[in-house]
């Protein structure tokens, strides 16, 4: 497994995608962070945190649509296909390397925190939860995007499907409250991303939320080995 | 080393493997021959775990190859008709990659590639970015990635396709020279390129297995036997009652040549009886002189398509 993600993570910075990502995150979050928190005198990082989201929906399937669906193209899927390593060993690889990516630029937010510190106080729990929460709600992204880009080949489309999964999963919360009325508007509400990752910008590591994430990524995990299991027999 | 029991692909109705059944033993050199569209690949893709069979299995060293994929892949180095290499990467950095996922020793990856780039020579191109080579330098990238971690058993599907002649000869000269080490499964639609290396034959036509011998059993299954090819400078009707004569003769046929003023015959002789030198004196005291006799031997282009046609 080390192999693929090794590969992988070299990849991600051989072919500028790795660099791109990291500069327009870092460029729209020290934007939103300057105008938001030190321009406006706001010393919440929670609301720098609620903007961030809306960017990475966008970013990550950028990052996850390459991850088999330009393998399936250039035809090496084969060639992971016919050595000694397991499916769920390439498919653990990958996600692993392009969480890393991310966890690089978040890693550099980190900044942002130590600076409001630096003017006012901060709640330690709080940046705990809300990175926490943050490096959650991506690791599922990813592992929804990585699904959705073992089953086509064509890494645009690939993209496209990974942010309208993405942004429904975040408006089933909006869906659940103003849409769909009664106990079925609560079970949408649960399935929501939004609705489990509020609790962690507080601060509150609720056992539930930590479950829900994790449970959801080693699901979209699952089904990206079974896509694999599915290709090969294609 | 291997072996394939009833080895199926199904696609709805269409089957493009049907009931494989073949042994592959230690030191061969085996040729998988049909046309395109035969099953040639998909056979290969099955035999090395790429694809799962609709049914039947493929076991390598005993081993399952879908039961226990890792433990079997790891006696196999497979070269598919399209190699596949990342374009991204330098040639030591994909060598690199494939010693990595072959669990190669760390401390002798380094001269792992350098045997495997001598071998394949690619010496020079090796801090070159694939995306600049050729095809014919891609298909040795390939195969070299194929043979990292010295794996016992090589499968190469249509390795020298695409290639120029001279690429071609060099593929074959380095087969010649692997199959010292290796037990090697080779595919391709080129009969000359299989009859130069290959020490037994697999023929697939419409996915199914028509032919499993040697070149030369297949030659005498399908050769007619005992056969000779004459070309006497006579006429019909001089030469037949001439050869009829002679002792030993079990058939005749004789028919006008397209050379001027001779008769083509072929003679097929009895069990183990030569009539090379009966022929050539009984001619000569005829005054119908021999200008050409050879063995009447199908050559294996005749058997392929009989057997495909």
């Amino acid at each position: 497994m080390s192999a693929i993600y090794l590969k992988e993570l070299r990849s991600y910075f051989t072919s500028m995608i790795g660099y791109i990502y990291l500069s327009v995150f870092l460029l729209i979050g020290g934007f939103i962070f300057t105008t938001g928190n030190l321009l406006s005198q706001n010393g919440d990082i929670k609301s720098w945190f609620a903007s961030i989201f809306s960017v990475l929906i966008f970013l990550v399937p950028i990052l996850t649509m390459r991850l088999f669906s330009e393998e399936r193209k250039m035809r090496t899927l084969q060639l992971l296909f016919t050595m000694p390593v397991s499916l769920g060993e390439i498919v653990f690889g990958k996600f692993l390397a392009t969480l890393t990516v991310l966890g690089m630029g978040l890693a550099v937010t980190l900044l942002y925190p130590l600076i409001l510190a630096f003017f006012g106080s901060v709640e330690a729990m709080v940046v705990v939860g809300n990175y926490l929460g943050m490096s959650l709600l991506v690791s599922t992204c990813i592992a929804i995007g990585m699904f959705i880009s073992a089953l086509t080949e064509n890494q645009i489309i690939a993209a496209v499907v990974t942010y309208s999964v993405l942004l429904g999963l975040w408006l089933l919360d909006t869906a659940g409250q103003n849409l769909i009325k009664g106990s079925l508007g609560e079970v949408v509400r649960y399935l929501s991303l939004t609705t489990h990752y509020s609790e962690f910008t507080y601060g509150i590591l609720n056992p539930a939320d930590l479950v829900y994430y994790l449970t959801l990524t080693a699901l979209f995990l699952f089904f990206s080995v079974l896509a694999l299991e599915g290709r090969k027999s294609a | 080393m291997l072996t394939a029991t009833n080895l199926t692909k199904q696609y709805g109705s269409l089957v493009s493997a049907d009931s494989l059944n073949f042994t592959i033993e230690k030191g061969e050199v085996v040729g998988l021959l049909g046309a395109n569209g035969a099953g040639k690949s998909t056979t290969m893709n099955m035999i090395t775990g790429c694809m799962p069979p609709s049914s039947g299995t493929v076991t390598v060293f005993g081993q399952d190859i879908h039961e226990e994929p890792i433990s079997a892949k790891r006696h196999i180095g497979y070269l598919p008709e399209i190699p596949p290499v990342y374009t991204d990467m330098t040639v030591t950095e994909q060598l690199m990659f494939a010693c990595a996922l072959r669990a190669v020793e760390k401390s002798v990856r380094k001269s792992e590639i350098d045997r495997v780039c001598e071998l394949v020579n690619i010496g020079d191109m090796r801090r070159r970015m694939i995306k600049q080579l050729s095809k014919g330098y891609r298909q040795r990238v390939g195969m070299a990635q194929a043979l990292v971690g010295s794996p016992e058993l090589l499968i190469l599907d249509e390795p020298t396709a695409g290639l120029d002649p001279k690429q071609i000869i060099d593929i074959r000269q380095l087969i010649l020279k692997l199959k010292e080490r290796h037990t090697i499964i080779l595919s391709s639609h080129i009969l000359a390129e299989i009859t130069s290396v290959c020490t037994r034959l697999l023929i697939m036509k419409g996915g199914k297995l028509v032919a499993d011998s040697t070149p030369e059993q297949l030659g005498n299954a399908h050769g007619g036997g005992n056969q000779l090819e004459l070309r006497v400078r006579g006429s019909a009707e001089a030469v037949r009652p001439v050869i009829a004569a002679i002792p030993g003769i079990a058939e005749l046929q004789v028919e006008e040549s397209p050379e001027p003023g001779c008769v083509d015959v072929l003679v097929t002789a009895g069990e183990g009886i030569d009539l090379r030198e009966a022929l050539f004196f009984a001619l000569a005291a005829a005054s119908c002189p021999a200008v050409m006799m050879k063995p009447a031997k199908p050559t294996l282009e005749e058997i392929f398509i009989k057997l495909t046609a």
